[in-house]
Parts: C-alpha cells; structure tokens; sequence
C-alpha cells in the first residue's frame, strides 16, 4: 500500500474554557489514502471540525502526531505547516470565505503571492471546469451559494493540491445545488485527490468511498447500513 | 503588486475615516515642512548676515520713523575717528515686474568694499566720481555673475533702470567662509552707488544723502565694545535731528534670529505635533477597524499560506499608503505656501529637496508607529477560530 496522504496518530485537542480544560478530541488514529473520499460525521460539538482543523494544519494538537505525505509536523513547525497548507491542501469552508468585492478570478488567484502565466491559465481551465467561464469577471458577491461554493472549490484546486478538506460544504446550499457542488467534488476524487470532508447531511454518503462517525471526540469507521 | 492592490483597494473602501486621517496627516506634512524651510532659511538668513558683516565690523542703523543718518554725521565721524573705517549703505530688494525675481541691490560707497569681507575679482571698485555723477554703474557679487550669466562691462536691468556692470566681487576674510564656503559669494547681489538709490526707492531725490546703515570697521587693537562706545558718544549730539539709531552687530542679528526660530518652532512645530498625533490616532482607528472587519479575509490569507510577517506587511503597507498620500499633498501644499511667503512676503524661507525628506521620514514613521498595533492584532489572529466566526 502507498504511503498515506495524512496519518494522524492519538491526535487530543483540548481547549482552556473557563469551566476548565475542555477535551474535544481524545486519541484519534486517522489515515487517509490518495484517492479516497473520506466523509466524517457526527453530532455537533462531536469534534469534526476541530479534526479537520488539525488535518488541514490549521491547528495543532494537544497530543499525538501529524504525519503529511511522510513527513511528521511538530507544533513547532508552523512555517513547514504554512508551507504544507500553501502547496499541498486545498480548503472549502461552509461559507465560502469568498472576497465578495473582487472578481470570481481575482479569487481563484487569491492564494498567489506572485502570480506567473502558469497560474493564471490554471486558474481559467479550472473555471472552465467547474462551469464558471461566464462569470469570471463578475463580483463574488453577485454569484449564487452554489456558484461561491464552486468557486471555493476552483480556489482550493488551483494549486493542484494533495488533499481538500471541506467543512460542511453543501450546509449552506439547497439539494439540488448541493448535488451540483458534490459532483464537482466527485471529479477531483475521480482525479486521485484524497477528500476529508465533514457534513451532518447524510444524503452527501454516497459520494464517499469510506465513512467515519466522531463521537464525543472519539472517531470510528460507520457500520455499513 | 497584488499586494499593492490589496493595500489601495482597502483604503479606499473607507474613505471617511481614510480621508480624515489623510487631511491631519497632510496638515501635519505641511507644517513640519514649513517649519523645518524656515528654521533653515533664518539660520541661512543669520550665517548670510555674519558672512556679510564681517569681522570687525559692526553697523549702525536708523530706527524706522527716524530721518536718517546723513552725510553730514557720516562725515564728522570720518573726522573724529580716523582709524574707523565707514561706510553708507540702503539695501533694497527690487522685484521684477510681474511677479518675476527679486535682485538684492546694495547702494552703497566706495568705503563699503573696505568693510564688507568682498575682494574684487574683476573690473574696478566703485569710486568717488561715480557718487557724484550719479553714474549708472554697479558691481555685482559672483554669485549673481554666475547666476545670471552676467560678465565685466554687461548691461543688466534693474528695474527700471539700466546698468553697467563695471567690476565683479567676491567675499573674502569672511569668519564664515571656512564653515559655510556656499555662502563665500554672499548670494546674487547687485551693489550700486548710493546716491543712485531714488531710482528704486519712493524716497525723494534730495534724500539720497540720507543713509539707513553705516558699516564701521574699527582697527585690530581697538575691541568691538569700545569702539562702539566711541562711536554712539559721538552720534549723541546728533541724535535730536538724526532720531533713533541702533548698533548692530552680526551676533545681536543672529540672537535676534534665534529668538525667531524658538518662536516658530514652538508654535509650528505644535501645529505639526498635535496633527501629526491626531492623524496617527485616526489611522490607527482605521487601521484596528480594518482588522476587525476583516478576521476572516487574514484567517482565510493565513489559511492559504500567509506567514504572521504578510500580515504585518499588508496592514503596515496600508497605514504607509495613505501615510505616503498624506505627505505628498502635506509636501505639494508647503511648496505652494513657502513660494508664496518667500515671494510676496520676502519671508526667509529656504526650499529644497532636504526640507522635504525629513517630513517624508516622518510621515513614514507615523505610519509604521500607528500601524504596528493594529498589523500585530491582524498577525495574531487564529485562523481556525477566524474562519469559524462568520
């Protein structure tokens, strides 16, 4: 077997709250795969987004360790951790984080620092992609939610990245939209992306290739229905 | 340069608070230029006067409102001290028609060259018969030679009047000369007999015996205090139809100077304080406002790669951006006033680039100063908890 995207091992995230210290995840072991579409769901306050927060080394965890294509990243690493961020994961939130006064281009490239040829064309033949071509030039806050998710989702592919994290990224949309969007999503898993995305919503299921319920900060595969 | 972007596109989507911190910055701007070109234009001003005075020498002056030192006096104290040496002078400033350049003209005597630390280097001094025949002839400084492109036996206009240029002279002996050699030549000037002077001066022409200033080098063995003591002694009986003189010398003119200066320094460099610290304050509101509405634009920059240190850059950049603004009108407003007091007010006002880089320097560092805490907030944001909150 290939080496694992991400291998998280007894990952623990507690947070200081003034009641004390709050455990929100407690020994997870996660491994996820190139290709897979990993779906993690779970009651609210169950610890999903604190798992992909940690998977999209947006924090760090209490306890436990990170492993990114190989390489283990510290709490200490936080340049390696921006660079791993930058070049490799791709991200997709719940509200698009889009930047609603600039164009839906001007957002795809929003990532870049300096911007070459080769991320501009880049950026046209993924909005190309996703069925955006027509609106390219328009304002991110004229565009429809299924039309800011798909942008989100051009933003996070645009770097080709390693693996997307997605944080409830249909929650926002209604069903047929949402479908829309999951198809896209589809399309990169199809392209050998490995996919970790949370949701409450159930109906996203049968786009996974492999299920996880988080339960009070505990993770475990679901039971086939 | 799509940071730059970022940094325009910000500032200008709040242009009130961008604008009020823009105009306090600006007004600041100008008054720091103002009176950085003015503290360097009297001291100019001062070195000028020491320069011209010269060592040994001192001056006397008419008070305004009073008649006037005549050649009478001049003669009596050429009389009773034969060791001095004095000479008559009325200084002008004759502007040129519609507003063009104003040429410092010197009327003065034959002795005035003996008095003032000048060396001729080409031509001939002024002399006796050019007084009495009231010829049209001058000397003019190096400076205004070179300045002018003016050579030995030229014609020049001094409005109204034509003169020939008959010797070209340049400060020597000057106590200055070694410290400010800039200043060796004096300035452009234009020296011409002195009974010549009604030409520019609405005085009549029987007053051109009247002198406003007398230069008097006393000799090496005598101190300046004495010799001034000597000569107000001798200008007391005279004082009933002469009026109100005053001894000068160059180290009272440049106290006189400096007195100025601390005057101006108090009250601009106030002006310049208090909107420099108004502007501050309101950039730096706008700055921690920005911030605030934008903690999930820096999660998001965070979130795809940004390091703390872009943070500080973009938020930095900004508050520089308009900072930057502000001292280009504040500096573009300066120079307009500054020509304008050196112009129609001969206020002695020195422009330069040097004046301008200090309230750049400044502006910079208001906007580095005020930005800091605001880009420190920004550069603290979690990106996690910031792209939670929406």
């Amino acid at each position: 077997m290939s080496e694992p995207v991400l291998c998280a091992e007894g990952l623990c995230k507690a947070y200081r709250s003034p009641g004390g210290l709050r455990t929100v995840l407690r020994d997870v072991d996660l491994e996820i795969q190139a290709g897979e579409f990993c779906v993690i769901t779970g009651p609210s306050g169950s610890g999903k987004t604190t798992l992909l927060n940690l998977a999209a080394l947006l924090d760090v965890p209490t306890r436990g360790r990170l492993v990114f294509e190989g390489e283990t990243i510290g709490p200490d690493d936080t340049r390696r951790a921006r660079e791993i961020r930058r070049d490799r994961i791709g991200m997709i939130f719940q509200q698009f984080h889009l930047l609603p006064q600039r164009s839906v281009l001007d957002n795809v490239l929003f990532r870049f620092r300096y911007l070459k040829d080769e991320d501009r064309d880049r950026a046209h033949a993924v909005l190309d992609e996703l069925g955006l071509s027509a609106v390219k030039h328009q304002k991110a806050r004229l565009l429809s939610g299924g039309e800011m998710q798909r942008v989100a989702i051009a933003r996070a592919l645009v770097h080709p990245p390693r693996l997307i994290v997605a944080d409830e990224p249909t929650g926002n949309l209604d069903a047929a939209t949402a479908a829309d969007v999951m198809r896209a999503m589809a399309q990169l898993h199809g392209r050998g992306i490995a996919v970790l995305l949370v949701t409450h919503n159930l109906a996203l299921l049968p786009y996974a290739t492999r299920h996880l319920v988080c339960e009070d900060g505990r993770i475990r595969e679901a039971v086939p229905a | 340069m799509r940071i730059l972007r970022d940094v325009f596109e910000s500032t200008i989507s709040r242009p009130g608070r961008t604008l009020l911190a823009l105009l306090a910055i600006a007004i600041g701007m100008l008054s720091l230029t103002v009176l950085i070109s003015t503290l360097y234009g009297l001291t100019e001003r001062a070195e000028m006067i020491a320069a011209e005075m010269g060592a040994d020498v001192f001056a006397i002056v008419a008070d305004s409102g009073s008649r006037g030192i005549q050649q009478e006096h001049l003669a009596r104290l050429r009389a009773n001290l034969p060791d001095h040496v004095f000479s008559s002078v009325k200084p002008y400033t004759v502007r040129e028609p519609g507003g063009g350049e104003s040429t410092r003209v010197l009327a003065g005597d034959p002795q005035l060259l003996s008095v003032r630390p000048w060396g001729l280097l080409q031509g001939r001094m002024l002399d006796l018969a050019d007084l009495d025949h009231r010829q049209a002839f001058c000397l003019v400084t190096e400076a205004y030679s070179r300045k002018h492109d003016v050579h030995l036996h030229d014609f020049i206009q001094i409005h109204p009047a034509w003169l020939q240029v008959v010797g070209i002279v340049k400060a020597t002996g000057s106590a200055l000369q070694e410290l400010r050699p800039d200043l060796a030549g004096t300035g452009p000037m234009v020296i011409i007999p002195h009974t010549l002077a009604p030409v520019w001066s609405s005085a009549r022409y029987a007053e051109a015996d009247k002198v406003e200033l007398v230069y008097v080098r006393h000799p090496a063995g005598l101190s300046a205090e004495a010799s001034m003591k000597v000569v107000e002694r001798l200008l007391v009986p005279e004082q009933a139809t002469i009026g109100p003189v005053r001894v000068v010398t160059a180290d009272l003119l440049i106290s006189g100077i400096a007195q100025l200066q601390r005057l101006i320094t108090l009250t601009t460099g106030s002006i310049a304080g208090l909107c420099l610290l108004l502007g501050g304050t309101t950039l730096m509101s706008l700055m921690i406002a920005n911030v605030r509405e934008r903690v999930n634009e820096v999660g998001l920059r965070m979130a795809l790669g940004a390091s703390r240190g872009d943070i500080y850059a973009l938020f930095m950049l900004e508050a520089l951006w308009v900072t930057l603004v502000a001292a280009l009108a504040g500096s573009s407003g300066a120079y307009g006033l500054l020509v304008l007091l050196r112009e129609q007010l001969t206020f002695p006002t020195y422009i330069g680039a040097e004046i301008f880089w200090v309230p750049l320097g400044v502006s910079l560092g208001v906007g580095l100063f005020f930005s800091w805490l605001p880009a420190r907030q920004a550069a603290r944001i979690v990106p996690a908890e910031a792209l939670r909150n929406d």
